[in-house]
């Protein structure tokens, strides 16, 4: 019995781990991008880092 | 592209407060920051002060060391010479081959003099320009010291 519960856990876990591993490899990681200058120059305050500003056209 | 690339993202998200503008609609952010074209990218400390910037596109493997060069040359503008010689140490140990290298190993001499005044540390520091990077504009701007 305990053998069947280890072996139902482990097969569920499996593409839990899978899924986790592929989306660190390959997942790019957002940005998440202030609006702001007033919300980035708190932020900055805050966090003690300073302010990547990036100006963009759309395209 | 760059910032999909997992590596730039990471970077970005540790190191700064990231902000991005439409130039089209900025409100007078692009004529505060005297902006004309995209993409440019501003470093600004957190009272908004511009420290550094660049344009145009650059792929990830040299737009990591452009930020971690602009971290450092911000330090070295606001004096702080440990972190700005750690920070442009970095470039040229992590980005050898990156182009803002040799720019970083000139202002990592400069950082090293500033902090020490030691004329040797700063001759050694563009010396190794002259091996290293001889093909640069960096090695004609120390061209004059005697090896």
């Amino acid at each position: 019995m305990t053998k069947h519960i280890f072996a139902c856990f482990i097969l569920l876990l499996t593409p839990l781990t899978v899924t986790l591993a592929t989306e660190t490899k390959d997942t790019p990681l957002l940005i998440v991008w202030e609006k702001t200058l007033d919300d980035a120059v708190a932020k900055a305050k805050t966090s003690g880092k300073p302010i990547l500003l990036d100006f963009f056209a759309p395209t | 592209m760059t910032y999909p690339d997992a590596r730039v993202g990471g970077y970005i998200s540790k190191n700064f407060i990231p902000l991005q503008i439409n130039i089209q609609s900025s409100s007078g952010l692009a004529g505060k920051y005297r902006t004309f074209w995209t993409p440019t990218l501003i470093i600004l400390d957190s009272l908004g002060t511009e420290y550094y910037r660049f344009s145009g596109f650059l792929p990830p493997d040299e737009f990591i060391p452009q930020l971690q060069f602009g971290l450092g040359f911000m330090s070295l503008e606001k004096q702080d010479y440990k972190s700005a010689s750690a920070r442009l140490k970095l470039v040229v140990d992590k980005y050898p081959g990156s182009d803002i290298a040799p720019e970083a190993q000139y202002w990592f001499g400069v950082s090293e003099y500033k902090a020490t005044h030691s004329v040797d540390a700063l001759l050694n520091a563009w010396k190794k320009i002259k091996t290293d990077y001889p093909g640069s504009i960096w090695a004609k701007k120390v061209s004059f010291v005697k090896d």
